[in-house]
């Protein structure tokens, strides 16, 4: 997967609003620029590239507050959280470990 | 004190459909285009549980069979019919956002896993259960709490309290105790009002015991695992955020492995990055 930089999300189009900065430049499959980075999205814009069966685009920023600002420690602690009243059960504190040990592997 | 429940399916059946301005202005935008594919409406239909609900309700009504994919509901139905169903859908009242976005983040979340385990899940592959099936399954999944949220707040708050103080009990007990009906109950009567096919409202019916389900237990099976497993990994909403108990007997139901699960969470974090920001678009303010 492609790594995303400090100071941009990868997005969903659909997810996309107006106002929006793009930070890379949108391209088709065979590398055609169909819009430059900087460029503000619109609504008119963002369906003209839905319409060109763009799925995902890099915008500037963080605007979307989600899960992915917390760190590693953070989301382990919301894992046990989670597991908490469930961890007394052998198959179900099984299964926290291998959420937890995923989580560790991409850490 | 509860209430009866002929009471709350009444109350149901008075609920307008109402989901986030945004995601309205964006179909009522594409659907008033002409031009634009119908799989485009259906990724943006597709992930709002309720409009998925509304349209997939009237597709039954006129398709001979089950219909459970969106796709195929914009066949059945025409654009023309859906962008009316849109336009009768109201925008969702301020006070309620907040929660109903991380309902439509857990239930996205559910989604995504439904998919990715019930391709690895060898029983589901003998079903031949498509995955667009299994994407509503999880996305449809939890209307009961959206259900909550509007019409039965009180209740639903007054659970949440006592949820923090009796740690031996599920969100879903506390809130049968507090109003007579946990989510899944008030889920299946919405859905039972909106027409959803009978797979999809037996797993929302039966999505904290699926083994009640009778002859098909798969679909609640499935939604059961995901829903734990995409709350342990973060996409619990803030009313209910605890995995739940469950049988072992689901996971081999399923015909899944240890193996499978991991396989299927690395694929589900390489997915995360955007869900994540599911919550976060919805409530985007530029």
């Amino acid at each position: 997967m492609q790594r995303v930089l400090i100071d941009e999300q990868r997005i969903l189009l659909t997810q996309a609003a107006p106002g929006m900065v793009l930070s890379r430049s949108v391209q088709l499959p065979n590398k055609t620029v169909l819009c430059p980075r900087e460029t503000v999205l619109s609504d008119d814009l963002v369906l003209r590239l839905m319409a060109r069966g763009i799925k995902r685009v890099h915008i500037r920023g963080t605007p979307l507050p989600g899960n992915h600002q917390l760190g590693f420690s953070g989301r382990r602690e919301r894992l046990h959280e989670a597991f908490s009243r469930v961890r007394h059960l052998d198959h179900l504190a099984t299964l926290e470990k291998v959420v937890e040990h995923v989580l560790v592997r991409r850490a | 004190m509860t209430q009866p429940l002929a009471t709350i399916a009444a109350r149901i059946m008075t609920l307008p459909t109402v989901t986030f301005a945004r995601t309205l202005g964006k179909l009522d935008r594409l659907l008033q285009d002409g031009e634009i594919a119908t799989p485009i409406i259906a990724s943006v239909i597709a992930s709002d549980p309720v409009l998925t609900a509304v349209i997939l309700g009237r597709a039954a009504i006129v398709a001979p069979g089950e219909v459970t994919s969106v796709n195929n509901a914009l066949v059945v139905l025409g654009t023309a019919t859906v962008h009316g169903l849109v336009k009768n859908v109201r925008p969702l009242p301020e006070p309620c956002q907040q929660a109903v976005a991380g309902i439509w983040s857990l239930a996205n979340a559910t989604a995504a896993m439904c998919r990715i385990l019930g391709t690895a899940s060898p029983v589901l592959r003998d079903r031949h259960m498509p995955e667009e099936t299994m994407h509503a399954l999880g996305l449809t999944h939890d209307l009961g709490s959206m259900v909550g949220h509007l019409l039965f707040s009180g209740e639903m708050c007054r659970a949440n309290a006592r949820l923090v103080g009796e740690p031996r009990r599920t969100f879903a007990s506390l809130l049968q105790e507090e109003l007579g009906a946990p989510p899944a109950l008030l889920g299946s009567l919405w859905a039972h009002h909106l027409n959803l096919p009978p797979l999809l409202v037996r797993s929302m019916h039966h999505q904290d015991n699926p083994l009640l389900a009778g002859e098909d237990t798969h679909g609640p099976m499935l939604v059961q695992l995901a829903r734990n497993l995409v709350k342990g990994a973060g996409f619990a909403p803030a009313h209910d955020p605890y995995v739940d108990p469950f049988d072992a007997a689901i996971v081999e139901g399923l015909g899944l492995s240890l193996g499978d699960i991991q396989h299927g969470m690395e694929r589900f974090f390489d997915e995360e990055e955007e869900l994540a920001l599911y919550e976060g678009a919805l409530l985007f303010r530029p």
